[in-house]
């Protein structure tokens, strides 16, 4: 079945989204033998893991910072690793400190010193007067910080000047631009040094990342051989003790080489790109049981070196240790050589011949990618908008993709020396890079339908070995910076490599604690073929788990969470995660939790003494109820009919037109039967109800609080006491205080009538055009009718 | 052609008031008859919004672009103003009804607001030029506290405060808080002390201070009333370790998930998800709670839905045939009448149980009694959190006003304890 | 998260498209004249294009010497900021021609340029004869800072009127960073809000497999005015492959023929929504089409399976149909050019000669075998020769060997029982 490459267009290849197929082929000689499938659709049915049912198992696990404390790590005391699932976002804004930076960054003074660019590096071949230092060249990062006196700070801060917009417009600021040159902080490659070559063993799997206050400290730890054998969870036992870098200018990305499999070994170095320079670390060896790293850097190729603008993009040569290739924000790129070894601080050096450039002024994101295609001596170059194939061999370059209507280019990944991946805003595409053929070819793409317009998507992607159906899988995970959620999609390629299928449809997970931005994801495990993570004993027969580990730059935390298509439990089962045993997360609670202070002495006292009264009220019981309400009558209808006079005679917006009953006549408390009370209280309003006085009646007051008409107060305080019956010693006591203050609260008396000649006074009040339209009010004067609103 | 029906000018500016009463009149009639309010009700709204037409028959001098821009301008008279001068006359009246209850019903789409000029008749749409129909029309959902914003500009206006009651009646709030919160009775007594105590009562009126980068949240009555509630909750699980235990704290957050809702939480649920700026915890729904929005998006969202103004008969045929591929499973069967969901005070009577079955077998055992006290301030600080989201999407506020209004009521507190002792 | 199925423009998202597309025009001009390419794209006469390259350095090996010198000659006072003689310069050279370019929409003259493609999102190009020399003169940062700054001269006008945030968007994306739009997840409007929702809903059920609640989600979401079916169609599809097969064919017939259009494509502004999976022209098939055609032909192959050999020949079998509705297809333009549509016509032909030629009884004889035989070697030869169209179009693979060793195993299954007879 796997002979032949499934028919569809050329220069489209098989264009595949959800419900939407192309390019099947019918397997007529199906007869001899059975088993074999009537169709081979362009979906891959028996994908290696069942992406609807992919999930994040419970197994998950929070690492915390992998960065040692030593290095003036940035006070972040996020609170405590307990059950955080259900932890809102902007509890993790609330610490003060990083408030106090909010409020000092966005006073809107403009900033008094002048605007020095921080890494301010004169360029040698252009010669520059005085003046034309101070400009800001293609600097990418705009420093956000204005200088500000501390004394200043503290007492502006203490004032409690709103925080409102400071921290909305700051929030405005991070969260609408970002620099897309910051490519992976963090990164998991295999690494062999020449002595692991010399005697012969496997390789070490490297975890690189970054850390420090402006992620200047590169930091490097080796994970341990037999971790990877019994695939469990990542503990801080399994990683060496890291080794650090500080390169003094702000990493923007972290590159492993992935050498192509003819040269049978993997490289020992590591590309890392900062502000201003490339810099490459050689890991020299690495202590087989300390795991100790002996690392040396060759000295930094400055940008200014190559030419104006900073770089964006690096990859080494796949089939040589020595070369790799440099491209800059504005799309000028070149190869450049390492030496074998750093010894004596080795210099970087670029090989002029192979440069050249493809810079475009409409191009004017600073996004680029340059990676190696199908031979040594062939590149891809890509921005936002195009893709180019450069042979410099045949010396010629060619746009191969020009994106410039539809869609924008979003990242690109080599996957092995025959296939690479792009994504773009609207699909996936798989791109055959083979040796031999005239260009790249678009073999199948998969229209992932995420939303365009998010500039900030990556991917993941990872090959595993498919044993039984002797073809590979490759998994694609989609991040971006603006939700915590991953999108999982598969293709399976046959061993031969032509029959290339993707699957039916794919998976979205969502990283348990909810952290939006700046997320970065990579797959754990050596990019190898051959390991595919095999069952974990307790999770059961034939679970394909794949390991994913989860950077949050932020908080600079790892989180080690596994992939598992095993039926799930409680379909909402939150994934509880075990304490950070690994990091030293310090709980320093009593001051940075502004509410943690107690309240003053006096309520504290107050409300001890209140809680008493209610629990074991005293009761005098020298009136009985009947009495208590028959006296507060007779006080009360006098006020009344002297309110009644006030009322007629002046008909101006006097304050008291709906009196409430407890400002008319001091009211009586002690009494304890409601049912004397409501009765008492129907009396009075129907009393009054005559002289059109009325009252706002208890069953459209009850319908407004527990949303049911209540008949009267005995029913609406035996509803209510069921709820609180339980939790309160003395409920009924209790509820019933509760209820008489509610109904002193909302029994008032009113005039109907005193509304209406108060309209009919505005109404004249009015001139013509208004009082017409005020007049018209109430009537139905259109003629059709319109509909009636919603019910 | 639709050009030429649109009016302009001064007409525009008349006919547009006439749309607004227009609404104002049938949103009333929806409260009043649906929603039982009194039927004195329409009056005051009714001289409320006389009061409004008076400040601009003074204003009005012929020349309609002064006019304008109190109506168009700043203080615009939007779908917003409605249900503010709604709002005040049900705090002249002494309703328990409050922002958080007219900011349900509208983001629930219960309240035509969204699609308020489909109440219109279609000679004043086509009339009504689209700068007046887009006042009309309520886009999103206030937030940043914009309603709060809307009633002080209209008290301001009609001088309410002078001419009605602006005394907003406090006690039926806090009942309700405490009930939604699913917290013991002694919180509602302690809240009421804590106010009068701490506080006096002209600090609870509907003010009339309006700036436009208004800062003094605490100045908005309900939002005070509502940091008293959050204070009071803080301080009284602070102050006593006995009664209030972890296990306590920690059952008033845990949210039922498997308990059948009433209609009343299924338009909190629905108002929650709109007044949300990202829900970014779909992926956690179960089917309970998936199916009970799309039962609401089908109940209230779809006849809310403006049909497009010029679709062609051909285009409504081919829709009704796509409908009738896609069949809605209530055209295909009728709904089993089954189980009618239960009342608001039923569910509210099992959440009490929930909570207390869930206190009940979490002190229990006893070895969980020595828990250190930082995580109960944690656990504390956690509540408050939880508080101050919900009732920040409940009020349509941004948590940083509801953050300003608590500590000025707290330092509000702490000076005036002071001056006693 | 997802894609929603409306047109989503506002006001300021349309201001801020205008102003980058305003940008990319100026600096395009900016950088063609830098290279001494006049506007009519011929080069400008003391410098044409082809030598451009060279002498550009020389001009700006003079210029600087003339700067040196009126240094020393001026010492510190002689201010001698590039912008000062550019901007004399510009000034003359700009003066016409700037007028006329504000009037126009800046996105036309942008897309004047590039050609909208509607088969893929991308314009994919294979052919050798398109490459071009690696151009190997680096880009400048003062030649890049000039063509910025006079290209940021040209917009004063239209960057003093445009709104605070699209400000800050212009500011970021004229620095290279890039702007991630407010609007995705801010305080929406309600309604968009929460076909937002419904959209990730959707997703995420089918994702999930749990169908009813997918199902629910779609019904719902088409019923909503604004919402354009022609973006969901594919997942209305794949949930009734889900539950009800037959009416999966019956919805993609309808949007065929409610959506089929015999129209040439509008690369026109107005059109923001991309064609790929939405539409069709004159000279484009829609997907749904080519999806309706392809999932009809296995459902036909599937029934045959179920109903196994028995169901005899004339009975009016589905796959006839199918043949039937595709030879009426290929008549008019958009089929007829589709090398696709002729490759599943072929396949029709393919399989229901596989299917006869099974079913031929053996001890059929004189002219009934005759006419059973040469109706298979009818289809056989009907297939053999769309599938020679198919090639012709010459964009299409497929396995040619594959498809013609199968032909072959029909005819002998027919002559080895002539042998046999005769
Ligand atoms: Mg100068």
């Amino acid at each position: 079945m796997n002979e032949f490459s499934l028919p569809g267009k050329l220069s489209v290849g098989a264009q595949l989204g959800l419900g939407v197929s192309t390019g099947g082929m019918h397997m007529s000689s199906r007869q001899n033998h059975k088993e074999q499938p009537l169709w081979v659709e362009p979906f891959d049915d028996r994908f290696i893991c069942d992406l609807s049912k992919l999930h994040i198992s419970q197994k998950g696990r929070v690492l915390g910072q992998l960065r040692p404390e030593s290095l003036g790590d940035d006070t972040d005391h996020s609170q405590g690793l307990g059950d955080i699932e259900d932890d809102y976002s902007t509890i993790d804004e609330e610490d003060n400190e990083r408030w106090r930076n909010l409020l000092l960054m966005n006073l809107n003074w403009d900033p008094i010193a002048p605007e020095i660019p921080v890494n301010f590096q004169p360029t040698k071949d252009v010669e520059y007067d005085s003046n034309r230092m101070y400009d800001v060249r293609g600097v990418t990062e705009k420093s956000t910080s204005d200088y500000l006196p501390t004394n200043l700070i503290s007492d502006l801060s203490e004032s409690g000047l709103s925080r409102t917009n400071a921290i909305k417009r700051l929030q405005e600021r991070q969260e609408t631009t970002f620099d897309p040159t910051v490519g992976n902080l963090f990164a998991i490659g295999s690494i062999q040094t020449p002595s692991d070559l010399r005697n012969g063993n496997e390789q070490h799997h490297v975890l690189a990342y970054c850390s420090g206050r402006t992620n200047s400290f590169l930091t490097l730890a080796v994970l341990k051989k037999e971790y990877d054998a019994k695939a469990a969870i990542l503990k801080d036992t399994d990683i060496g003790d890291p080794i650090t870098f500080d390169f003094k200018a702000t990493i923007k990305s972290i590159k492993f080489p992935t050498l192509s499999p003819l040269l049978g070994r993997n490289s020992d170095c590591i590309g890392i790109i900062t502000e201003n320079a490339l810099h490459v670390v050689r890991i020299d060896s690495i202590n087989a049981h300390s795991l100790e790293i002996y690392a040396s850097t060759a000295e930094a190729l400055a940008f200014s070196e190559f030419g104006d603008f900073p770089f964006a993009d690096m990859a080494f040569n796949p089939w040589d240790l020595q070369q790799f290739a440099i491209v800059d924000i504005r799309g000028n790129f070149s190869l450049g050589r390492i030496q074998k070894n750093f010894k004596h601080g080795s210099k970087i050096r670029l090989l002029k011949e192979f440069s050249g450039s493809f810079f475009d002024p409409e191009e004017l994101s600073n996004w680029k990618r340059i990676e190696w295609s199908s031979s040594h001596g062939r590149l891809l170059v890509m921005d936002r908008s195009k893709m180019l194939e450069v042979d410099f061999e045949q010396d010629w370059q060619l746009e191969v993709i020009q994106a410039k209507s539809w869609s924008t280019l979003r990242d690109y990944k080599r996957l092995d020396d025959d296939f690479g991946v792009l994504l773009t805003s609207s699909e996936i595409i798989l791109i055959r890079t083979a040796e031999g053929a005239d260009h790249i070819a678009r073999e199948i793409s998969w229209k992932h339908d995420l939303d365009p317009r998010d500039p900030t998507l990556r991917m993941a992607i990872k090959k595993l070995r498919h044993e039984d159906e002797n073809k590979n899988a490759i998994i694609l995970c989609i991040f971006s910076r603006l939700h915590g959620q991953i999108y999982v999609h598969g293709f399976s390629i046959s061993e031969n490599g032509f029959l290339i299928r993707s699957t039916r449809d794919s998976s979205i997970l969502n990283v348990p604690m909810g952290l939006k931005r700046s997320l970065d994801i990579c797959f754990m495990g050596s990019d190898e073929v051959s390991d595919d993570y095999r069952t974990d004993g307790k999770e059961g027969q034939g679970s394909k788990n794949l390991h994913i580990l989860v950077h949050h730059n932020d908080s600079g935390r790892f989180f080690h969470l596994i992939l598992s298509d095993l039926k799930q439990g409680a379909s909402n089962e939150q994934v509880s995660f075990e304490g950070a045993r690994f990091a030293k997360e310090k709980l320093r609670v009593a001051e940075t939790i502004p509410s943690a202070n107690p309240p003053p002495e006096k309520v504290s006292k107050h409300i001890k003494c209140l809680l008493h009264r209610l629990l074991n009220p005293k009761r005098d019981l020298q009136t009985s109820d009947a009495e208590i309400l028959q006296n507060y009558g007779y006080k009360l209808s006098e006020e009344i009919n002297n309110l009644i006079e006030t009322w007629s005679d002046n008909s101006d917006y006097s304050k008291n037109l709906q009196p409430l009953l407890k400002d008319l006549v001091e009211i009586p408390n002690e009494f304890e039967n409601l049912e004397e009370f409501s009765s008492f209280l129907e009396q009075l309003f129907d009393h009054y109800g005559e002289q059109s006085i009325s009252c706002t009646r208890f069953p459209t007051l009850s319908n407004m609080i527990l949303h049911e008409t209540v008949e009267n107060l005995e029913i609406f305080h035996s509803k209510v006491l069921q709820c609180w019956g339980l939790t309160t010693s003395n409920a009924e006591a209790v509820t019933k205080e509760v209820i008489k203050s509610l109904v002193w609260s909302l029994t008032r008396l009113c005039k109907p009538t005193k509304y209406e000649e108060m309209s009919t006074k505005i109404s004249e009040s009015l001139i013509e055009p208004y009082s017409e339209i005020f007049d018209c009010w109430g009537g139905d004067h259109v003629s059709e009718s319109s509909p009636t609103s919603s019910s | 052609s639709d050009r030429s029906k649109k009016v302009y000018g001064y007409e525009a500016h008349v006919l547009f008031l006439k749309a607004f009463q227009y609404i104002l009149k049938r949103q009333v009639d929806f409260l009043v008859q649906h929603l039982d309010f009194p039927n004195e009700f329409e009056n005051v709204v009714k001289i409320i919004w006389g009061m409004y037409l008076k400040l601009l028959s003074e204003q009005d001098d012929g020349n309609s672009n002064e006019l304008e821009s109190t109506v168009r301008g700043h203080f615009k008279l939007n779908s917003l103003a409605s249900l503010a001068m709604m709002y005040m006359a049900s705090v002249h009246m002494g309703l328990p009804v409050y922002i958080r209850d007219f900011i349900r019903w509208l983001s629930s789409a219960k309240v035509s607001f969204f699609n308020a000029t489909e109440l219109l008749p279609e000679t004043w749409r086509e009339k009504l030029p689209n700068y007046y129909l887009a006042l009309l029309e309520g886009g999103k959902v206030p937030h940043d506290g914009q309603l709060f914003q809307k009633i002080s500009q209209l008290c301001s206006m009609t001088d309410f405060t002078a001419r009605l009651n602006c005394q907003l009646t406090y006690e039926p709030l806090i009942f309700k808080l405490v009930t939604h919160m699913v917290l013991p009775p002694e919180f509602y007594m302690f809240t009421l002390e804590l106010i009068q105590t701490m506080d006096e009562d002209e600090n609870f009126r509907l003010s009339g201070n309006y700036k436009r980068k208004f800062r003094k949240y605490y100045l908005w009555a309900e939002l005070r009333v509502v940091a008293y509630f959050v204070l009071t909750v803080r301080w009284v699980l602070l102050c006593d370790l006995k009664s209030y235990p972890l296990p306590w704290i920690q059952a008033v957050m845990k949210f039922p998930r498997e308990l059948e809702s009433s209609e009343e939480t299924k338009d909190v649920h629905a108002a929650y998800l709109s007044a949300q700026a990202d829900t970014k915890d779909i992926t956690e729904w179960d089917t309970t709670r998936t199916s009970a929005y799309l039962e609401w998006v089908e109940k209230r969202l779809l006849p809310m839905q403006k049909n497009e103004m010029n679709t062609k008969i051909d285009h409504k045929i081919a829709m009704r045939k796509l409908h009738k591929i896609f069949p809605m499973d209530s055209e295909t069967y009728r709904l089993e009448p089954g189980n009618r969901s239960p009342s608001y005070i039923e569910e509210l009577q099992e959440k009490y149980n929930y909570f207390h079955t869930s206190v009940e077998n979490s002190c229990a055992n006893p070895n969980s009694f020595q828990e250190d006290p930082n995580e109960r301030i944690l656990c504390i600080h956690k509540l408050e959190q939880t508080l101050i989201h919900q009732l920040s999407l409940e009020y349509g506020c941004s948590i940083e006003q509801l953050r300003v209004t608590i500590d000025h009521v707290e330092n509000n507190c702490r000076m005036r304890s002071e001056e006693f002792d | 998260m997802f894609d929603i199925p409306i047109g989503l423009t506002s006001k300021r998202i349309r201001a801020a498209e205008k102003l980058r597309y305003e940008y990319c025009n100026n600096l395009y001009r900016r950088y063609r004249q830098s290279q001494g390419i006049m506007d009519n794209g011929l080069p400008t006469p003391e410098n044409s294009a082809t030598e451009a390259s060279e002498t550009e350095e020389g001009s700006q090996k003079k210029r600087k010497r003339l700067r040196r010198r009126w240094k020393t000659i001026m010492g510190e006072s002689y201010s001698d900021c590039d912008s000062d003689d550019d901007d004399l310069e510009e000034l003359i050279q700009t003066g016409d021609d700037d007028v006329e370019h504000k009037e126009e929409d800046q996105e036309r003259i942008f897309f004047k340029r590039y050609h909208k493609p509607q088969h893929t999102f991308e314009n994919w190009q294979t052919d050798a004869s398109k490459r071009a020399p690696i151009r190997r003169n680096k880009i400048s940062f003062s030649k890049l800072n000039r063509i910025q700054k006079r290209s940021k001269n040209n917009m004063e006008k239209s960057f003093a009127f445009a709104s605070h945030k699209n400000k800050v968007f212009f500011n970021s994306i004229s620095q290279g960073l890039e702007y991630i739009d407010p609007e995705l997840g801010d305080t929406e409007t309600f309604n968009i809000k929460h076909i937002r929702l419904l959209t990730n809903l959707l997703q995420l059920h089918v994702s999930r497999h749990n169908w009813t609640l997918a199902y629910k989600c779609f019904a719902l979401l088409i019923r909503i005015p604004k919402v354009d079916i022609r973006n969901l169609w594919g997942i209305g599809d794949r949930i009734l492959a889900e539950r009800e097969p037959v009416k999966s064919l019956e919805f993609l017939e309808w949007m065929n023929s409610v959506y089929s259009s015999r129209m040439k494509f509008s690369e026109d502004i107005n059109y923001q929504r991309p064609p790929v999976f939405t539409k069709g022209s004159r000279d484009h098939v829609p997907k749904y089409t080519v999806t309706f055609l392809w999932i009809s032909l296995i459902s036909c192959t599937r029934e045959m399976e179920e109903s196994g050999g028995n169901d005899n020949l004339n009975e009016g079998d589905a796959l006839l149909d199918l043949i039937e509705r595709i030879s009426e297809l290929i008549l008019s333009p958009p089929f007829m050019e589709d090398s696709e549509i002729w490759f599943i016509y072929a396949l029709c032909h393919m399989i229901k000669a596989d299917k006869l030629s099974s079913q031929f009884n053996q001890n059929l004889v004189g002219s009934a075998r005759d006419i059973a035989s040469n109706q298979v070697f009818q289809h056989i030869q009907n297939s053999k020769t769309f599938l020679q169209t198919c090639a012709s179009k010459g964009d299409f693979h497929f396995p040619k060997r594959y498809i013609e060793r199968q032909l072959e195993s029909f005819e002998k299954r027919i002559q080895q029982l002539d042998i046999i007879q005769s």
